[in-house]
């Protein structure tokens, strides 16, 4: 701390502003500081501009307005070229390793060491096994990426980092896809890096996490600093309430489920025949009326498989898929939707959820187009189109300037509640939810919680899947959890179950029998 | 100002300015190579307008472009991006002087209308084949349309060598076309007749279409984001087949329409290019088909301009190539204006916070 102050600031940016092409401020006038040898961490909530900011120190975006100064001098950086060079590294959300090559071969991509015009394989093993070794990273030089878990892909992504010469490394929301015990063992490695005198900027919107290991940190909301701070010094409530504007607490009213008869059936669902290893193997399950089974697990493990298989976008290769007795392999994603009445939240909203380049009308509406209310004779009916989709603005709290404006105008949390809204503002019989809450701001994740819970006790079956354990011990009234495709436990209730439990599962350390996993399916 | 509306600014302004560079080209070429450059530049900026004939001549080579530019619309609205609208304008063409000549149930205007309504089918289920092989067969949907345009072509011109072929006369072509089937003409001396109605009519129809019915937004849907279609439940396939249905069959009935008015036989003996003209002028009108009249009129009055010149003064009209090469450069390169345009959108955003 007391080098803050009489030595100049490792990477200093000042007045930094930015502006997308589809007009959202992501930065306006952010003034940030790291030092050598701290964990600095960067918080907002999303779409409070902490990425943006990063990867303009990363030469990935262009900045507006501002200044950066390196070591007190300034410098422009264009490129991540530009940013390795003057040893600024930086660990991705997505991680961008070529999963058919060896650690090593990954770790010397772009630098290879040569052999004539030949790369020398040794010297990378070599190499690779020297940086692990002075950082006490361990890791298998000779392991392809594709084999390894996500934690261990991380490890590559930060060694990598390091032995391109990275001092100052940038890691986006690194906790993201890790389990409880993969975050404890990444929060070791980073205490390491700092005791090397590296800096490291921490991007992330989980309170506990940063209290736990950062030094400093530096807040934004809506694109604005709320200032720095010694982490020892300010509370989880002040943090929150500087991130959000007020203090949220995430007490919603949950009453006790009351199951009625079975929604959803899954029997014996296998899918990804011929890919290698089977995305699902053998998935047995049902949904009742009026309650919430959730769906725990690393990402990766076949969530998305199972929800896009019972939601038609995958076509069912074995085993039975029945939505109140409809089979789900004979009907055309029109029909699941329409006539077995399922709502699906997909989990890549901008890929899957929403047109972004289409109005907020055209995308609440999409899928009533056929309802007599809305159409006649195929030509539609342009008046109850607005009404309706000024309704549903202001019953979802979409927060925008008209149902007019495009939707790719919106922050990730109001996209959010398009989606939401298009989906669960009519009747249905079974929702699924992928990741109700990724990358969203509190407010709108306890608005959407709230309507999950009113469904339920509506009488809706629900299903949810989240890589968030809070999250989805919160909404669930009954869990399993996957691994490698497969239910590896069942929990009727998760009255005392915690969450190194469920991660000891998530992880496939551990597995129950064939009988607790049963309980999981109703007739 | 909104970022909504700096868009739409922007998007006028680029085009204006793409048009404005590459007449300005133009024009200091011809100032280069003409020996009567002031003569040269006068037949080609006002040649179109200076008697009713080349006023008629300006809107008989607007109307094809009309159907072509629509057509375009409409193909590569789900974005599927293919060609066949040069195709079915050639096979539109041929088909409407095969009706008018061999089919004898009806004759006079009920033939003519017998026979647009059968080019409207025909060159509507050709546009079909790309597609459908594209999707069985995961070929590329633009090499596809791109090669089975001279399919179209060599079938064609069977047809017309086998049946239609006048041997007797001394123009090559086919059979003097039924004059009782043509248009009625609508302004005396020129060429402008019932054609240029259907343009319009079909301008209307066209946007009607796209924006207007569940169908057309769903096609567009489709072109916005077609992961995002499919998971709604929008039939897919289904959509992108009506897609290049319509926009084969607008294209059709422009080399349809051309047979009952504005030539005495039909004498194509090769494509006609009029599917590549369609995508300029859809790119000019940025895809949208409320802007193709006009976007259609630019183009139709710079090719009357330049086809006045080569025929008054010393300069080519091949001139009119360059202009057309420099505009579609301009419109098309997205960092064009882009930094201005930024500028602007930082300012812009930056007052509206200070006036909060």
């Amino acid at each position: 701390m007391s080098t803050a102050e009489h030595s100049v600031p490792a990477i200093e940016m000042k007045g930094i502003t930015k502006i997308y092409s589809n007009g959202v401020v992501a930065n306006k006038d952010v003034d940030f500081s790291v030092n050598y040898g701290e964990i600095h961490a960067v918080m907002g909530e999303n779409g409070a501009g902490k990425s943006t900011l990063m990867k303009m120190l990363f030469g990935l975006e262009k900045m507006d307005k501002g200044q950066i100064l390196f070591e007190g001098k300034e410098v422009s950086i264009n490129s991540p070229a530009e940013a390795i060079a003057l040893k600024i590294g930086m660990v991705h959300q997505e991680f961008m390793l070529v999963p058919s090559l060896t650690v090593a071969e990954n770790m010397v991509l772009r630098e290879e060491p040569r052999k004539g015009i030949f790369i020398d394989h040794n010297k990378a093993i070599e190499e690779t096994k020297k940086i692990s070794e002075m950082y006490n990273l361990p890791i298998d030089p000779n392991a392809r990426i594709a084999d390894l878990a996500v934690g261990i892909k991380q490890r590559v992504e930060i060694l990598k980092a390091l032995y391109r010469g990275a001092k100052i490394l940038i890691l986006d929301e690194p906790t993201a896809v890790l389990t409880p015990q993969e975050t404890e063992e990444l929060f070791r490695q980073l205490l390491i890096l700092k005791e090397h005198g590296h800096t490291v900027i921490f991007i992330s919107h989980k309170i506990r996490e940063i209290k736990q290991i950062c030094d400093r940190i530096t807040i934004l909301k809506n694109g604005r600093s709320m200032g720095v701070y010694q982490v020892k010094d300010i509370s989880e409530g002040d943090i929150s309430r500087l991130m959000v504007g007020h203090e949220v607490k995430m007490n919603l009213d949950k009453k006790p489920a009351s199951p009625g008869k079975t929604v959803l059936k899954v029997e014996h669902l296998s899918y990804g025949y011929g890919e290698g290893k089977l995305k699902l193997d053998d998935v047995n399950f049902s949904v009742r009326k009026g309650e919430i089974i959730g769906i725990a697990g690393v990402e990766g493990n076949g969530q998305r498989e199972l929800l896009e298989c019972l939601s038609g976008l995958r076509k069912i290769q074995r085993g039975k898929v029945a939505i109140n007795g409809n089979d789900v392999s004979k009907m055309s994603i029109y029909d699941i939707r329409e006539k077995a009445k399922t709502a699906y939240i997909p989990q890549d909203r901008l890929l899957f959820g929403v047109a972004s380049g289409a109005t907020i009308q055209e995308n609440l509406l999409a899928n009533r187009m056929d309802y007599e209310e809305f159409s006649k004779a195929g030509v539609l009916k342009e008046k109850n189109f607005v009404k309706t989709a000024k309704e549903l603005i202001k019953e979802f709290t979409i927060k925008c300037d008209n149902e007019k404006q495009l939707v790719n105008m919106l922050s990730g949390g109001n996209i959010q509640k398009v989606v939401v809204a298009r989906e669960l503002s009519m009747p249905r019989e079974l929702i699924i939810i992928d990741q109700p809450s990724r990358g969203i701001d509190i407010g709108a994740t306890k608005f959407i919680h709230q309507k999950i819970f009113e469904l339920r006790d509506a009488g809706t079956a629900i299903l949810v899947n989240s890589a968030d354990l809070a999250e989805i011990r919160e909404l669930s009234d009954s869990l399993f959890v996957m691994y490698e495709g497969e239910i590896v436990a069942f929990f009727r209730s998760l009255d005392g179950v915690t969450e190194e439990q469920l991660g000891e599962y998530m992880l496939g350390i551990k597995k129950q029998t064939p009988e607790e996993i049963k309980e999981a399916f109703h007739e | 100002m909104s970022n909504k509306k700096l868009d739409l600014i922007f998007s006028f302004i680029k085009t204006f300015l793409a048009i404005l560079i590459a007449m300005v080209v133009a024009l200091i070429i011809i100032v280069c190579i003409s020996d009567e450059p002031l003569e040269a530049l006068h037949s080609f900026l006002l040649g179109p307008f200076s008697n009713i004939r080349r006023i008629g001549n300006l809107v008989e080579n607007t109307v094809p472009l009309i159907f072509v530019g629509l057509g375009v619309c409409v193909l590569w609205a789900t974005g599927k991006r293919t060609l066949s609208g040069e195709g079915c304008y050639y096979f539109g063409g041929l088909f409407g002087a095969l009706m008018a000549l061999k089919f004898t149930l009806v004759s006079g205007k009920a033939l003519t209308v017998t026979s647009l309504v059968a080019v409207i089918i025909v060159c509507g289920l050709l546009a079909l084949l790309p597609i459908i092989v594209n999707v069985k067969y995961g070929a590329d949907d633009f090499v596809v349309s791109l090669l089975f345009n001279y399919v179209i072509f060599y079938v064609g011109n069977y047809i017309f060598s086998n049946y239609l072929m006048d041997i007797n006369s001394s123009s090559s072509g086919s059979y003097l076309l039924p004059e009782d089937t043509f248009f009625p003409t609508l302004v005396e001396k020129t060429k402008i007749n019932g054609s240029l109605i259907v343009a319009l009519v079909m301008v209307f129809l066209t946007w009607f279409f796209l924006y207007k019915t569940k169908w057309g937004y769903r096609i567009r849907l489709i072109g916005i984001n077609a992961n995002y279609a499919k998971y709604i439940g929008i039939n897919v396939l289904g959509m992108c087949l009506l897609a290049q249905f319509i926009g084969g069959a607008i294209s059709g009935l422009g080399g349809g329409v051309e047979m009952f008015g504005h030539n005495p036989r039909f004498a194509w003996f090769s494509l006609t290019n009029m599917g590549w003209d369609g995508i300029m002028v859809a790119t000019l009108a940025y895809y949208k088909p409320q802007y193709i009249l006009l976007s259609a009129l630019f183009l139709g009055y710079v090719r009357t301009g330049a086809d006045i010149m080569n025929r008054t003064s010393d300069v080519a009209s091949e001139i009119v190539l360059v202009i057309q090469a420099i505009m579609i450069l301009f419109i098309g390169a997205k960092a064009f204006m882009a930094g201005t345009q930024q500028k602007l959108r930082v300012k812009y955003s930056t007052e509206e916070k200070k006036e909060a």
